[in-house]
């Protein structure tokens, strides 16, 4: 440990690969606090307020990304010109060919980076079953499926003359592609809903700034408190090392694993969110209570709802009007299509293809089975018939959870294998002797994400009163409990059957 | 105005975080809550403004594909082709110290003595460790390699009952048995397998017979429901041939029985009388043929029944004694004269010891520190004492990172550790094998992890494994070659 050294300050703020910027490290809390100081003191002036915003977003993706920076404002470059020449364009014709051109920069760009290796790999595989397959080196701009579906919306809006009139600033056009709240994973923000809010002054109410000190807070407890501490104790020793585990390990790891991804994406999204209410900016949440979801439309409506929202509107509409011949069929169709979409989306792998397609086939059951599910609902009182239906919703994202999680669809294979025939439930007093802990953390989050909304809203109207240095000091005291959580000793391995 | 109260909460709450940090006391504070004292540790100042980044993920790149450029993998053909005295082949390895301890002895010359009679007779080699090698994943190998080179067969020993899933057997044993090791349940004083495990087995066994540990490292008391047996048995399929079975047990005070049989057919193969009173007792068992499935059938009172061994008739043999969750320190529970006494009997004359990845968690200053070298201090010296004829080779602590704040990182001292390991292992006389040095130094192992060599906490995949067991056996046969040509030239 030594003690300051400039050399290594100034090496710090510099692109580390090794060493990304995360959002919940003291480096980035340092850094929000220089912008947040010249943010504050430019606020009046709308170019300065958004060349500030603009600059510390270019050099966060800079940290995040290196030099992938240039292609963040060549894309964003590339469709400010396209929406323009589209809104200048008599011809339907040109408005087509301009919207393709986007198109074919924008998906060739998250296709060359994300899924030309998945795509050399899917090929070997076919046509030389267990030859090495050639695997090209290319690094991903992070953050690219979420940049390139935010500034699609710009373009399909401008095409279905959603948006009037072009931006106008390139600066603004970029600033809204680059956006540090949303530019790691989303929200997926609408140009229509961001791009307004540069122009107009933000509005900075107390409401909305003990909202975002709230949020961020809650975000902090959700991703340190839940997410990392049963990944790093639990979850993603069992993901990663099955083979050293039993079957009733694999099988709380699963409920461990759909935990984990909901508290890891839903901290960080509000802290995002808390962040834009900082700064005077209202950013859509992604989730809305999703494990009370009865069904798997209803959970895609309260999970990632950006993202569900962009392929409902952008894709899932559009098809399905085109296929509205097919009736029913081109429904399904365009369904699956969606979900096949949206598991390739998440990540260039056969284990996501699988997840989309899996629920794909849960919302098509929800469709063909409705009128029996009204049947059976009306012959039971409504509430058994809401707990049953979220829990067996809720088991359903547990069992998918797997492939979200498995380095390999086999893998994933070989997982529900251990999970479902070598389980012995016989156990459960021993494993929960080993794995207290991370399994209290657990349940208690996911009561506490059950509660009602009226009672976080009643807690935040009780921090919303308190004095503003009490909330200074809440947040040190959160810092110094969350730190416990923080830097915990890896549990050791201990066997569950002695 | 209302974002210059943003402004001051940020500044504030920065201000009373560096505060803490510059008061915080060394040793962190001591709270007493629900009945217990429980520590709250936050950043010293030091820490906080500390910005240094060892980022050396290039070299790991560099050194992994050095590492895999040269892995023979299992391919025992190619092993045995090696010629050992070709100096081209077995190059001195950058990973390993094979110390002089007196005159031009070195640490591992009474193993190497050994090597030389394995066409005549059978040598062992105790494998220890934690998870790391547990159900012979690293052991397997060396075994497949060494055997591949100085001939043997079988899988070495075979605990009664454990909860891996080893790739050398399969085994499934009726719920009567009772394990005790030095580590958990460690009731039988002294009287253990070189391994550190003893088991027993009881014909009625009552509600809460087991214990299990909490991950404070209590021992809790499970309830289980009672069951009365007949027998204890155990039902076992090996996945390598071999040409003799032996029991290991001791403390017979009475006599009980032991059958074998073949269990695809139930053929009775051996059946013999456990009756000797000693503590350590090695028998052949007379097996009829030599089946890859067989049940054994123990009844009567229990002596202490340490394992079973499936070897060759001569050659060499390799044990795997892993201990999930161990440090290795438990291993003193054993006596120095019983594991002597051990290891001359079944002809032990290499002990491997790999632990410290369960430490690493735990060391955090310097206090810690000369902690852990006093106990690996005399853990290596305890087995250099047990039995001076046979060798030690320590391979060090492996590079392991943890969470901290969702990103994965190695423990800061790891590095730390593996100095102190080496530097006790030199000084007690053994040779010492830097895994954490062939891994690439500090801050390896996620790189290792990206390349699906290893897991994030440094358990190694089946492909980075066959990397180090290489590495392994490629730098005793260098120290081996060097040993040959010093002792034909009368060096």
């Amino acid at each position: 440990m030594g003690s300051f050294n400039l050399q290594d300050f100034l090496q710090a703020l510099t692109y580390n690969p090794a060493n990304p910027l995360m959002y919940q490290s003291v480096t980035f809390f340092l850094l929000f606090g220089v912008f947040y100081l010249l943010y504050s003191v430019c606020f009046n002036s709308r170019p300065l307020r958004n060349g500030i915003l603009l600059l510390f977003s270019l050099y966060f993706y800079y940290k995040l990304s290196g030099l992938f920076v240039f292609i963040l404002i060549a894309m964003a470059t590339s469709d400010y010109l396209i929406g323009h020449g589209m809104h200048r364009s008599k011809k339907s014709s040109a408005k087509n060919l301009l919207l393709a051109l986007s198109v074919i920069i924008n998906v060739g760009a998250l296709f060359y980076y994300k899924y030309t290796n998945f795509l050399l790999e899917t090929w070997t595989g076919i046509v030389s079953p267990g030859a090495e397959p050639l695997v090209l080196k290319i690094i991903q701009p992070i953050g690219i499926s979420y940049f390139v579906f935010k500034t699609l919306t710009y373009v399909f809006d401008i095409h279905r003359e959603m948006i009037e009139k072009p931006e106008k600033s390139w600066f603004r056009y970029v600033l809204f592609v680059s956006f540090f709240p949303n530019i790691l994973a989303g929200p997926i923000s609408k140009a229509r809903d961001l791009l307004p809010q540069f122009i107009s002054k933000p509005d900075i109410s107390k409401k909305a700034l003990s909202m975002g000190i709230f949020l961020i807070m809650l975000g902090l407890i959700k991703k340190i408190a839940v997410a990392d501490y049963i990944a790093a104790n639990f979850v993603d020793r069992i993901f990663e090392s099955p083979e050293f585990f039993t079957g009733l390990d694999a099988f709380m790891a699963s409920y461990g694993a759909m935990t984990q991804l909901f508290f890891d994406f839903a901290g960080y999204t509000d802290m995002m969110v808390g962040f834009g209410f900082l700064m005077g900016f209202t950013i859509e949440h992604n989730f809305n209570k999703p494990f009370l979801a009865g069904n798997i439309s209803e959970f895609w409506r309260r999970w990632h709802i950006t993202l569900y929202n962009w392929l409902n509107e952008y894709l899932y509409q559009p098809l399905a009007f085109a296929w509205r011949r097919w009736k029913l069929a081109g429904a399904m169709l365009a369904v699956f299509l969606t979900f096949f979409i949206s598991g390739l989306w998440h990540g260039a792998a056969i284990t996501f293809v699988v997840w989309g397609l899996l629920h794909g086939t849960a919302i098509a059951w929800d469709v063909f089975s409705s009128s029996t599910r009204k049947k059976v609902q009306k012959k039971m009182p409504k509430a058994l018939y809401k707990v049953i239906s979220i829990i067996i919703t809720f088991h359903f994202l547990v069992f998918t959870s797997v492939l979200l999680k498995a380095k390999t669809f086999g893998d994933a294979l070989d997982f529900w294998k251990k999970m479902f025939s070598e389980v012995d439930f016989g156990m459960f007093s021993k494993w929960f002797g080993i794995y207290s802990a991370p399994f209290l953390i657990m349940i208690i989050a996911l009561i506490l994400q059950w509660l009602p909304n009226k009672m976080y809203t009643a807690i935040f109207n009780f921090f919303k009163s308190w004095h503003w240095a009490i909330k200074a000091l809440a947040f040190a005291v959160l810092v110094i409990i969350l730190y416990q959580l923080y830097i915990l000793e890896a549990m050791p391995f201990i066997y569950i059957q002695f | 105005m209302k974002r210059f109260q943003v402004l001051a909460i940020i500044f504030l709450s920065g201000t009373l975080l560096f505060i803490a940090s510059c008061i915080w006391p060394d040793d962190d504070v001591k709270i007493t809550l629900l009945g217990k004292e429980r520590t709250i540790h936050y950043m010293t100042a030091e820490e906080v403004m500390d910005f240094h980044f060892v980022d050396n993920s290039a070299n790991v790149d560099s050194v992994i594909a050095i590492l895999e450029a040269r892995a023979y993998g299992i391919n025992e053909d190619v092993i045995s082709r090696m010629s050992i005295l070709d100096e081209s082949i077995f190059d001195q390895s950058a990973f390993f110290e094979n110390p002089i301890i007196s005159g031009k002895t070195t640490a591992l010359d009474n193993f190497f003595k050994a090597l030389q009679s394995t066409d005549s007779s059978l040598i062992r080699v105790g494998h220890y460790g934690d998870s790391q090698i547990e159900g012979d994943r690293i052991t397997s190998l060396l075994r497949i390699m060494f055997q591949a080179k100085f001939g043997g067969n079988g899988v070495g020993y075979v605990p009664m009952e454990d909860v891996t899933s080893p790739v050398s057997y399969v085994r499934a044993s009726s719920g009567n048995w009772i394990r005790y090791t030095v580590f958990t349940n460690k009731s039988r004083n002294n009287l253990y397998s070189p391994g550190g495990t003893v088991f027993r087995y009881r014909f009625f066994v009552p509600e809460s017979s087991r214990d299990s540990i909490t991950d404070e490292g209590d021992t809790i008391k499970i309830k289980i429901p009672a069951a009365s047996y007949s027998n204890a048995t155990m039902f076992l399929k090996v996945f390598r041939s071999y040409s003799t079975a032996k029991l290991w047990y001791g403390k017979a005070e009475e006599p009980a029985e032991l059958k074998v049989y073949d269990s695809s057919n139930n053929d009775l193969l051996a059946e013999m009388t456990l009756d000797d009173p000693g503590p350590f007792n090695v028998v052949n068992i007379p097996l009829a043929r030599n089946p890859l499935k067989l049940k054994f059938v123990f009844s009567g009172p229990s002596p202490e029944i340490y394992g079973v061994t499936f070897d060759p008739g001569v050659g060499i043999q390799f044990d795997n004694y892993g201990l999930r969750g161990h440090s290795g320190d438990g291993l003193m529970l054993i006596s120095k004269e019983f594991l002597g006494n051990e290891f001359r009997m079944i002809n032990n004359r290499l002990a491997i010891l790999q632990f410290g990845g369960n430490v690493t968690p735990y060391v955090k200053n310097e206090k810690s520190l000369e902690n852990i070298k006093n106990i690996y201090d005399r853990l290596y010296r305890h087995f250099k004492l047990a039995y001076p004829e046979a060798s030690v080779l320590v391979i060090g602590v492996n590079d392991v990172a943890r969470s901290v704040g969702g990103t994965y990182v190695s423990y800061p001292m790891v590095g730390r550790i593996r100095d102190v390991q080496k530097e006790v292992a030199i000084k007690n006389g053994c040779a010492f094998f830097d895994l954490l040095e062939l891994m690439g130094g500090e801050n390896s192992v996620m790189t290792w992890y990206r390349r699906g060599l290893a897991s994030r906490d440094g358990h190694y995949s089946d492909r980075g494994r066959e990397i180090v067991v290489n590495e392994i056996f490629l730098a005793i046969m260098a120290e081996y070659n060097k040993y040959l040509l010093r002792t034909r030239t009368g060096g």
